[in-house]
């Protein structure tokens, strides 16, 4: 009972000089600031996103209508005023113009971080022939905006707020003994570390409530489904507030040095230097050497030697013209040109495929030794964590290409049987056509995994000033 | 007495152990990342090199066959990579690699290294132009941030005014002791990579102007800073208080500026998703003559005109081909189309540099960034002259083809093929990055937005030091 009297005495002490210094006004407003910018810029990418999918969604529906229209003619024996090239009663004109929308519509934290996702593009229109073996996925983008980055709530958490908690903490100590509060206070019946323990808690517990607060509640506002995936939120929040506290007692750790308030200062934003911008620039650009990116211009030039081979081979199924201009088969050789088209076009995928498997193999193995190096700073966890949440991590892009690629061989699939059969294409069919379904990845074990590694680093950090404390006993009051 | 006080500054900062220790910092880094980055351009290199080489020996190794196919199969141009992009790879990362050159398509770049790295990519990289225009400001920052309130708080300042010496003089005197060590380290790094360029023999050539040029430019960019930390120095009473000043005003500056204007950028003047252009593209495709499409309206008026231009009543009596004719005039139409796109999308371009411009009023760092780049020739600028390049390679590769087919076969004949000779006839792409000239009237505004921080930083600085 004797020692529960003085905490709660210190943190009311602490709390009321807080707000009398302002302090608390000054963290609530910069962090306000800071965070609604963050969410604006995050909320407009993410409605640029959708806004795309639905307007790309809305001309295929208006499309769709045209060609029911058409049908609905053609087959009630009407004539229609459309070359014939472009009469929907052919399965292929079909599989290359009404076309379905691949998109991967944003997570629901996608306001987080942007990610890779100002690199991609969120939607894409596989058609049944005449595109290359690998769809495009970048995005049109200005390459400069691209270098700067975007100001979302990653950077203000990364970046912008260990300054803000080392502004609150790096004269945590040292200020009280530059003022000769320090030496009162040892001479009181309570621990040094105890006091400084408290205090820091107290510190720490406010910024966490200001800023959870902020957080979910500017978000909320912004209309991000907070609760659809409470997990996922709470693991943001989680990593943030770990992040937030491994700031925290660093900043304890060197105030326990016992040196100026202006030492403290420096040493603290050498190591947000350090630890913020040089490793991870330093481990991207190692890892960049040490295990660098399979060129792609190598690839470039082996999938067109192998393409070359395979076409070489495929001349005797189809004259190469016909090969670059399907469209004319129909009307040249009948249904049978789809046939040998497609044999070729399958016989160069057959053959080139293991070129872009090795490549790809190979480009898995160098990111999955990248992801490794994200132990190497707090910072990394946290983007490698924040991409996740986001659903803008070059994972989720990745896992994006392959559910395209699967609708590709569906709706491919959809239209041989009735080209082959030289079927026509009617109105029925139209409400039959395969839409693409984005499974977005439900897990998020690589932000677990992330935060409970944060929280390591901030216990290794406590085991060290523990140790340290013993040392440096003496030389923090009379320093 | 300017030189004396530069003098004494230098030594008291060289004595100061806090400064020593991030001079090594900062010379280790530079070292560092000029070794990786080397080392990285140079396996880039290579690979551009052989990739160049083998996309012309796909090229002429093809056999005989239709050139319009052989316009199909097209080619690829590489982007080369310039010798300073040692120095500055400036949006290299972002902008792709290669465009492949067919027929009928203007197709973007491709395969930015970006885009195949993980997120921790997004970081930036451990680049000399990262230690240029990040840490060395810091550097300047520790070395200035207590040049007057430390002799305000020691009470030397009294004493130094109390022997008469004016207060610009003590600032230049201080200014000096600053950009002394920041000049020795700035030109030593310029030196060795003039010198590593040079015994390079595969980077292609270095302009040792655009070296100078781009030494010149950081000396300015470090000049603003060096004003700017005295200056803070010589409001603030306090070295913590001025220390914290410098260090918002370069986090502002260097991170939350260029950030923020990227949004603001992309806000007012978005690009178009790729689809969008894409299919805009394409309505404005479908709207005029299609090479492989005799049955539209526009391919009809076109084939009445030529026979009426030539006194015929068949295709079959015209002097050439016209299907390859046509083929012609049909790329020749999609070429205005695709110019007309890309011209407005290098307007909204355009429009997004005037939004960084108006920002750069806020921060030096965004002229020295984007002047660096410049003169690296590894900026946006350069890689649209690259790619208008490759789009002019291609139009007249296009042009020879559709040509060759139209002079040399008969109408309907798509049987005919050309000799392989004919590939080899085509001169292969290369590409020569635009003059230094050039690159400097082009980023004028930046010189000037450059310029207008160096006089206004200079006269906060005497303004500032006369209350002293």
């Amino acid at each position: 009972m004797k020692q529960s009297k003085p905490k709660s005495h210190l943190s009311r002490y602490e709390l009321v000089s807080l707000i009398r210094q302002r302090w608390i006004q000054f963290l609530t407003f910069s962090l306000f600031l800071l965070v609604l910018f963050a969410v604006i810029n995050g909320r407009q990418k993410v409605d640029q996103r959708i806004s795309a999918i639905q307007s790309a969604q809305q001309a295929v529906s208006e499309k769709d209508s045209l060609g029911v229209i058409l049908l609905d003619s053609i087959e009630a024996g009407f004539s229609v005023d459309v070359p014939r090239w472009y009469m929907p009663n052919q399965p292929h004109v079909v599989g290359y113009n009404y076309l379905r929308i691949a998109a991967m519509p944003p997570d629901e934290l996608a306001i987080i971080a942007t990610g890779q996702s100002d690199i991609y593009s969120h939607y894409v229109q596989p058609k049944l022939y005449g595109e290359s073996f690998e769809l495009n996925y970048t995005e049109l983008s200005n390459p400069v905006q691209l270098m700067f980055g975007s100001f979302d709530l990653s950077f203000v958490l990364i970046y912008l707020l260990p300054l803000i908690v080392i502004a609150f903490s790096y004269n945590i100590m040292s200020e009280e003994r530059e003022q000769g509060i320090l030496q009162v206070i040892a001479s009181h019946p309570i621990s040094v570390y105890r006091w400084l323990l408290e205090k820091s808690l107290t510190r720490y517990f406010l910024l966490t409530i200001i800023l959870s607060i902020l957080l979910l509640g500017i978000m909320g506002i912004a209309g991000v489904p907070l609760f659809t995936n409470f997990g996922k939120t709470l693991t943001f929040i989680l990593l943030s507030l770990g992040y937030v506290l491994f700031w925290f007692i660093l900043a304890c750790l060197v105030n326990l040095r016992g040196q100026s308030s202006a030492n403290n200062a420096v040493w603290l934003i050498a190591f947000w230097i350090f630890l913020v911008l040089l490793v991870p620039s330093s481990v991207n650009q190692m890892a960049n050497s040490l295990y660098p990116v399979p060129s792609r211009a190598r690839l470039i030039n082996e999938l067109r030697v192998v393409n070359a081979i395979a076409e070489e081979k495929a001349d005797e199924l189809l004259e190469s013209f016909l090969r670059d201009h399907p469209e004319l088969a129909g009307f040249e050789g009948g249904s049978t040109g789809w046939k040998e088209y497609f044999a070729t076009q399958d016989l160069i995928k057959r053959e080139i495929q293991p070129v872009l498997n090795e490549y790809e193999g190979k480009l898995d193995k160098q990111q999955e030794w990248v992801s490794r190096l994200r132990f190497a700073s707090p910072a990394l966890l946290l983007q490698n964590a924040f991409n996740e949440l986001s659903g803008t991590s070059t994972k989720h892009y990745e896992d994006y290409r392959t559910q395209v690629n699967e609708f590709s061989l569906v709706w491919r699939n959809f239209f041989l049987p009735k080209i082959f059969r030289g079927e026509s294409f009617t109105k029925a069919m139209m409400a039959e056509l395969p839409e693409f379904k984005y499974q977005p990845i439900a897990s998020y074990t690589l932000s677990r995994s992330n935060t409970l590694v944060l929280f390591g680093y901030c216990l290794t950090l406590v085991l060290v000033g523990m140790f340290w404390s013993r040392q440096s006993h003496a030389r923090l009051l009379t320093n | 007495m300017i030189r004396k006080i530069a003098l004494k500054e230098f030594k008291e900062n060289l004595r100061e152990g806090r400064f020593r220790v991030s001079l090594v910092i900062v010379v280790s880094l530079l070292l560092m990342a000029t070794w990786l980055s080397l080392n990285y351009f140079n396996s880039v290199q290579q690979q551009h090199a052989e990739a160049k080489a083998n996309a012309r020996n796909i090229w002429v190794s093809q056999d005989e066959k239709n050139p319009h196919s052989a316009a199909h199969y097209g080619t690829y141009a590489f982007k080369p990579k310039y010798p300073l992009s040692l120095v500055d790879p400036g949006v290299d990362k972002y902008s792709g690699i290669s465009i492949f050159l067919e027929a009928h398509k203007r197709n973007e770049s491709q395969y930015m290294a970006a885009a195949d790295q993980t997120g921790l990519a997004r970081f930036g990289d451990l680049t000399p132009d990262f230690i240029l225009l990040f840490i060395i400001p810091l550097l300047i920052i520790l070395m200035g941030y207590n040049a007057f309130t430390r002799e305000n708080e020691q009470g030397t300042l009294q004493l130094l005014k109390g022997q008469g010496i004016s207060s610009w003089k003590l600032a230049m005197g201080k200014w000096g002791g600053i950009f002394i060590p920041v000049f020795i380290i700035t030109a030593a790094l310029f030196l060795v990579a003039g010198v590593l360029l040079t015994s390079l023999s595969d980077f292609g050539e270095l302009s040792y102007d655009a070296l100078l040029l781009m030494f010149l430019v950081y000396l300015c960019y470090y000049t603003v800073f060096i004003n700017l930390s005295l200056l803070v120095s010589g409001l603030m009473k306090k070295s913590g208080i001025s220390l914290v000043s410098l260090l918002v005003i370069w986090i502002l500056v260097c991170l939350a500026l260029p950030k923020a204007s990227s949004n603001l950028a992309d806000t007012i003047y978005p690009y178009p998703s790729r689809q969008a252009f894409a299919s805009e593209v394409e309505k404005d495709k479908k709207a005029g003559l299609d090479g492989h499409n005799p049955w539209s309206q526009a391919a009809k008026d076109f084939e009445r005109e030529t026979l009426e231009k030539y006194g015929v009543d068949s295709l079959h009596h015209l002097p050439f081909n016209f299907d390859g004719y046509r083929m012609q005039k049909g790329e020749e139409h999609e070429a205005q189309v695709y110019f007309k796109h890309y011209e407005h999308l290098k307007e909204t371009h355009n429009q997004q540099t005037k939004v960084y411009q108006a920002s750069a009023l806020l921060s030096p760092f965004l002229p020295t960034r984007f002047l660096s780049m410049a003169l690296a020739r590894t900026d946006y600028g350069t890689h649209w002259d690259f790619a208008d390049a490759a789009e002019n390679y291609r139009l007249k590769l296009q042009e020879s083809l559709n040509m060759n087919f139209a002079e040399n076969s008969s109408y309907g004949d798509w049987a005919y093929k050309a000799d392989k000779s004919l590939w080899t006839e085509m001169p292969d792409f290369s590409y020569t990055p635009p003059k230094l000239g050039a690159v400097v009237e082009r980023n004028s505004s930046n010189f000037a937005l450059l310029f207008l921080w160096l006089v206004v930083s200079f006269g906060g600085l005497r303004t500032v030091t006369r209350r002293i």
